[in-house]
């Protein structure tokens, strides 16, 4: 079989690639692809997770969640302005997972707010400062404000559980402190009453021996050393 | 598959973008159809979901025309990125001549670009052909993300990643602007058709 001259034909295949695959003509009006008209949204993945997370918590989309914030975090390290808000987002993304159905509503809303800020700083390239910051303290506030939402749910809640002190005669404790009064409004029988102050007394005595027993070691100690 | 027609004088390649999902493989092919096709004939068939992603394959016939009295006729295909289209990729690099690795330079890509690379050559083993021989071209894309802050990984990383072993032509290249889409496809055509006529004779 002829063999093909592999110089000549590759000279001439470089001088047709080179008229073909020419770039310095006009662009056809062929209709774009949606993804030729991309324009490069850093927001596009975390806006997604924040809408979802509005319509259902699931742990997958918080923890995706998390990791965007991750990620903008890292990309926008050096914009102060940014990372603030990303921190409130991260927080509350924490608080979020770890309370998911617990979470206090207002976490949600300023999940939202926090976002829509976020967006207006970064898509918003001629924002001045001062209105930037404005955007940060308000965003900050809310934040402050659910922290004290939050104390204050916590404060109830703990009070809430505080172990309700048992009478007496249940508990057989704490017998000094109980007035009469109180005793008498329990409606406790008086053979009860005379057997508990028999049993003070016991104590009482039994707390004085082993006081004077303390004493007498102590000193026999004293007189060993000298 | 490529061959040579002694008889019509045709010689026709077969050159598959391979990389990983949401690399730029199917922008690279769209780049040359808007911006070459008018001057090659070519009409570019794409299958693709309602988010733009590649759901079999794209197609995109590229006829370079008579050169040393050969009609020479270059198919690009692209192969869908997702990891659930294994089988698809499988059936695309059926008869491959020669491959362009599309490799995504955002740094969060780093192992989605060696799994892509790892599943290119267990393809290729598959139908008894060689990651080493075959002709390759790696193209590192979205070189445009330096310009948003987004972290990139750096040339030397890519090439020490991908390329230290394989020793394959490389571009950073920016299919989006089209920076480097045609250096590419030149190299891997002219490395193809010269590999392909080494064998023939």
């Amino acid at each position: 079989m002829e063999k093909i001259d592999f110089t000549s034909f590759e000279k001439e295949l470089e001088k047709k690639l080179n008229t073909i695959l020419c770039e310095d003509h006009e662009q056809s009006n062929i209709p774009k692809r949606k993804s030729d008209r991309v324009i490069i949204y850093p927001l596009h993945n975390l806006k997604k997770i924040v809408l979802s997370l509005e319509w259902e918590i699931s742990e997958e989309s918080i923890i995706q969640y998390l990791k965007q914030l991750k990620y903008l975090g890292e990309i926008f390290a050096k914009d102060k302005n940014i990372t603030v808000l990303l921190r409130i987002q991260t927080i509350l993304g924490k608080y979020i997972k770890r309370f998911k159905s617990d979470t206090n509503p207002y976490a949600f809303t300023i999940v939202q707010t926090a976002f829509r800020s976020l967006d207006k700083i970064i898509c918003g390239k001629n924002l001045p400062d001062s209105e930037k910051r404005q955007l940060i303290s308000l965003e900050i506030k809310r934040y402050k404000k659910l922290k004290q939402l939050l104390d204050k749910n916590k404060n109830g809640y703990l009070k809430k559980r505080v172990i309700p002190k048992r009478p007496l005669a249940q508990s057989g404790l704490c017998i000094k402190k109980h007035s009469h009064n109180t005793e008498k409004a329990h409606g406790y029988s008086k053979e009860f009453l005379i057997y508990r102050q028999l049993f003070e007394k016991s104590i009482s005595e039994m707390k004085l021996f082993i006081r004077n027993e303390l004493r007498k070691l102590r000193m026999e100690l004293r007189s060993k050393k000298v | 598959m490529a061959y040579i027609n002694r008889k019509s004088n045709e010689i026709r390649l077969k050159i598959v973008y391979y990389g990983p999902a949401l690399s730029g493989k199917t922008t690279n092919l769209l780049y040359v159809y808007k911006n070459f096709s008018k001057r090659s004939n070519s009409k570019l068939i794409t299958i693709n979901t309602d988010g733009d992603r590649t759901l079999f394959f794209d197609f995109l016939p590229f006829d370079l025309g008579s050169i040393n009295g050969f009609n020479v006729r270059v198919q690009l295909f692209t192969v869908p990125g997702q990891d659930k289209y294994l089988t698809t990729r499988k059936l695309v690099i059926n008869g491959v001549d020669g491959i362009v690795f599309v490799a995504d330079m955002a740094a969060s890509q780093r192992m989605n670009n060696l799994l892509a690379l790892k599943d290119l050559y267990k393809n290729l083993v598959g139908y008894n052909k060689s990651i080493f021989k075959i002709p390759m071209v790696f193209q590192f894309n979205k070189q445009d993300l330096v310009k948003n802050g987004t972290p990139t990984l750096p040339e030397k990383k890519l090439l020490k990643d991908l390329n230290c072993k394989l020793r394959k032509p490389c571009y950073i290249a920016s299919a989006l602007n089209g920076k480097n889409v045609a250096a590419t496809l030149k190299k891997i055509i002219s490395m193809t058709s010269s590999n392909l006529i080494n064998n023939f004779n």
